[in-house]
């Protein structure tokens, strides 16, 4: 059932509950668990579809849907901003999820230390938010992915009983890895309220090697080099497309002593490079962190599959996106991930959309990789999402959603994808 | 014997694949927890993913509980068949299915051994990092069962961090084909629940791991410290520096005893009260500089002497008696209670010392040989296991060095795992809600509770033993 935005907000804060507005959606800040219980107990007795959220700097991103009238309320944790614990001297940090990620970044940044990743666009993410959309940073490359390293979780079910796993320790494998499920699941399966993660040392020294490419296949074959040369940089990224020319960064981090040896490695791969240091150096991996947000709108498609095939899947896209004027590509080669910007594939119809993606995803089958729609409308993720819904995982997924959320109040139809007998298109 | 499903399993896995003599499944009745036991009704070793799934599905359809085995390695029980059923084995799935050296990954069946992964990935400079003490013996699907760690996993990381794909069939027979993900999970990150979940989702038959490239310098560094407590506190230290070498681990005075005594002998001064393995990789600057770092921390701690391994063979000596401390454990007593617990990394010296206190107030020999770098102690506790009364006090000390752990934001275990041993503290750690939360996983996953059921959750009013609650909205089977 759908409440009318005026009357839910009015009624939520008649429940002393800070609410805010954003188009059509409701957005309330419970500023305690109390009231996210109270909101979740209003939830199940009206029938509300609820997302939880931070600050909705990823949403529009990665869940459309809640764009086109697919929920009741948003359930913002912004409010919920404490750094619970923070222990410098055992690398680990605990807080709740409403924590601003640049905030947490310059609390552990006075011990030398920094956050497990290079999460984009940190000053609008919260460390919910980061958990939720299961987004990393470039540098996972190096470090892995950002789920790796949170060590436990607090949640809220969606009959408002409270779970945690895991720990605080960087070491513990008592229990099932519930922490682990729970990130990246888009908010689905319950409200995360607070989190421990694994913390790094601050690298002494940030270099950076930039280097103009003649196209594309270059770019990747250089990529490959660096790593068969067994360079192992912070990050590598490739950028360029239809009308932008094509570059690949190269980010060093270590010790002050090691750092001169590596750049001699990685500068023999790639010849004539510019290098970066100082400031500048760390200007440009903030930069390269935001890059899957172009000019503040998220990537339409994300590509992902074996690292050592990533220029196949580049070059079947970029056959497949030929006529595209506009289509631009930020890839991360390691770790096997391709952004793609195609603007224009945002104007087609959604069922255009679905048939032209069916097609590029059959293409890329070949290459064993995988394509995911990010900022396309809902009804084209629900789309392609019924392709796979008969899939085991997907079954064992819809299965995982049932038993957390058995009323269905944070299920999302696209995500992880509706069971076969419910699949409709657009 | 009088088994409904024998000849249907025969027909899938002839007589090379099963074991239904007594004397055979002798050897299935507990892992290497031997403290409780029970034999299962039948042994079955599948040679693929294929026939793994007939098996479950015939077995599904007796209702037959499946209890995965690896090498038997484990230490806490989990593949005892305390409920019975079928112990289901990969010890014939052994094949290591590709090698990509560009991609620096490896796809394994579930019953390759750890180290043979490592010695087949040499030839492209790869290693496989997760290295238990068990390497020589326990299976990649038995460590992913455990979460395995190891010396090394303080750089690389436990088994979760590892893994890129696996296969996993359910208990129903069904294949879940989970080994083409990319650098993110398509939907719910399945992978990272299984690792860990020690067998109680499904059996995993193949693998996909990532491989690390053979550093181009490795300095390992034995210092010798004359109390356990200073060498605790060095590594507190080395943690609060943030420096960051690939491992660090202790051995204390009765360890090196029984290292030197056996044919592990590494050449450890006896003399010390403690040692610290401290090993460090990188560039031969990066090395250089760390190896220097930690070296003056140690001075500064009182160190009595440091020793640099000479050249490879002195560094495999070095590590070969670390690895092989738990079997030189039987110079001491016949049995020995392998205790896995952890500690905030601020606070090891204190649980040491507590743990120590805890076994020699009730006449037990304890020695520690640990993670330090980790915080994951290991208090080990030999014992006869003859003498009842001192089973009874083993037993006892080993929970009460877990409360003391817990009371201090510790947990119950680093890498064995729960298994049957520790399933009953789970609730020191966990409130009823948490466990709930950790069953509603396992309904999900195996409504019918047949796989490896009666370990880690623990039981509450025979749970597992009456049928579950129907899938809300219609199970998804």
């Amino acid at each position: 059932m759908t409440v009318p935005p005026e009357v839910l907000g009015d009624a939520l804060s008649r429940d002393g509950i800070e609410t805010l507005r954003e188009g059509r959606l409701v957005i309330a800040c419970p500023r305690s668990e109390r009231q996210i219980k109270a909101l979740l107990t209003r939830a199940g007795r009206d029938g509300l579809r609820v997302v939880p959220a931070g600050l909705l700097s990823k949403i529009s991103g990665l869940r459309p849907e809640v764009m086109e009238g697919d929920v009741d309320l948003v359930l913002s944790l912004r409010n919920l901003s404490k750094v619970i614990d923070f222990v410098p001297g055992d690398g680990t940090l605990t807080a709740q999820a409403g924590c601003i990620w640049s905030d947490l970044g310059r609390t552990v940044r006075e011990s030398g230390l920094q956050l497990p990743t290079d999460m984009p666009l940190p000053s609008r993410t919260t460390l919910g938010g980061a958990l939720a959309s299961g987004m990393s940073g470039p540098d996972r490359l190096r470090r892995g992915p950002l789920r790796h390293h949170v060590l436990g979780a607090h949640v809220i079910l969606s009959d408002g009983t409270r779970a945690k796993s895991g720990g605080r320790l960087v070491k513990n494998v008592t229990g099932f890895d519930l922490h682990r499920l729970y990130t990246g699941s888009r908010g689905t399966l319950c409200v995360l309220i607070e989190a421990s993660l694994r913390l790094f040392p601050t690298p002494e020294e940030t270099c950076a090697l930039t280097r103009p490419c003649a196209d594309a296949a270059e770019a990747f074959q250089l990529a490959e080099d660096l790593r068969r040369r067994h360079v192992d940089p912070l990050s590598v990224t490739i950028e360029g497309g239809a009308r932008d020319p094509w570059r690949l960064h190269v980010v060093l981090v270590g010790r002050q002593v090691e750092l001169p040896s590596a750049l001699a490695r990685a500068s023999e791969v790639l010849g004539d490079a510019e290098r970066i240091e100082g400031a500048d150096a760390h200007n440009l991996r903030a930069e390269l962190r935001d890059r899957v947000c172009h000019g503040g709108a998220w990537a339409q498609l994300r590509l992902s599959g074996p690292p050592a095939r990533t220029h196949l899947a580049h070059a079947m896209l970029a056959r497949f996106l030929g006529n595209d004027p506009l289509w631009r590509v930020v890839a991360q080669p390691g770790v096997a991930s391709l952004e793609v910007f195609a603007p224009t594939l945002a104007a087609h119809t959604v069922a255009d959309q679905i048939a032209l993606l069916n097609d590029l995803r059959a293409t890329l089958t070949d290459s064993g990789h995988r394509l995911e729609p990010i900022a396309l409308p809902g009804a084209t993720h629900l789309g392609l999402a019924a392709d796979l819904a008969g899939d085991p995982a997907r079954r064992w997924m819809r299965n995982l959603q049932r038993r957390y959320d058995p009323l269905g109040r944070f299920t999302c139809p696209s995500y992880p994808g509706r069971a076969p007998t419910l699949g409709a298109t657009s | 014997m009088a088994l409904p499903y024998l000849e249907e399993l025969r027909a899938i896995v002839g007589d090379a694949g099963l074991v239904t003599d007594r004397a055979g499944r002798l050897a299935y009745e507990s892992d290497a927890l031997s403290l409780e036991k029970q034999l299962p009704e039948l042994v079955v070793l599948p040679l693929d993913t294929a026939q793994a799934s007939a098996v479950m599905r015939v077995l599904s359809k007796h209702g037959v509980p499946i209890v995965p085995r690896g090498a038997g390695t484990g230490l806490a029980g989990g593949a005892t068949p305390v409920a019975g059923g079928v112990s289901l084995s990969t010890a014939r799935m052994r094949e290591i299915l590709e090698i990509d050296p560009v991609g620096r990954t490896a796809r394994v069946q579930a019953g390759v051994v750890n180290a043979e992964l490592t010695r087949r990935a040499a030839p492209h400079d790869l290693f496989y990092a997760p290295d238990p003490s068990s390497q020589a013996a326990c299976t990649l699907g038995g460590n992913v069962a455990n979460n395995s760690g190891g010396p090394h996993c303080f750089k690389h990381g436990a088994t979760t961090r590892h893994v890129l794909g696996m296969i996993v069939v359910d208990a129903d027979g069904e294949v879940i084909d989970l080994s083409h993900q990319g650098p993110d999970p398509d939907g719910f990150d399945l992978i990272g629940l299984i690792v860990g979940s020690e067998g109680m989702f499904g059996l995993v038959t193949e693998v996909t791991l990532k491989l690390v490239p053979i550093p181009d310098a490795t300095e390992t560094i034995l210092a010798v410290f004359p109390s356990l407590d200073s060498a605790c506190d060095t590594v507190t230290e080395a943690i609060a520096r943030r420096l960051e070498p690939s491992a660090i681990e202790i051995l204390d005075e009765l360890t090196i005893d029984a290292v030197e005594r056996s044919v592990f002998a590494a050449g450890y001064p006896r003399e010390a009260k403690a040692v610290l393995l401290l090993e460090c990789e990188g560039s031969a600057a990066e090395v250089e500089a760390t190896s220097a770092d930690l070296t003056e921390l140690c001075q500064e701690h009182g160190c009595l002497e440091i020793r640099t391994a000479r050249d490879d063979a002195d560094r495999r000596r070095l590590w070969a008696g670390r690895k092989g401390a738990f079997g030189a454990m039987g110079r001491i007593a016949p049995d020995l209670y392998v205790a896995d617990v952890v500690a905030p990394r601020t606070r090891l010296r204190e649980i040491v010392r507590i743990a120590t206190d805890i076994c020699h107030e009730r006449g037990l020999k304890v020695s520690n040989v640990f993670h330090a770098g980790d915080g994951n102690l290991h208090p080990n506790i030999s014992y006869d296991r003859r003498d009842t009364d001192e089973v009874r006090r083993v037993l006892e000390a080993g929970e009460l060095i877990m409360r003391a752990c817990i009371e201090r934001g510790g947990s119950l275990t680093g890498e064995h795992g729960v298994g049957l041993e520790k399933q009953e503290h789970m609730c020191h750690l966990f409130d009823e809600s948490d466990l709930d939360a950790m069953r509603r996983a396992r309904e999900a996953l195996d409504p019918d509770l047949r796989m490896n059921p009666g370990k880690m959750i623990p039981i509450r009013g025979c749970r597992e033993m009456r049928t579950p609650e129907p899938m809300p909205q219609g199970d998804d089977r």
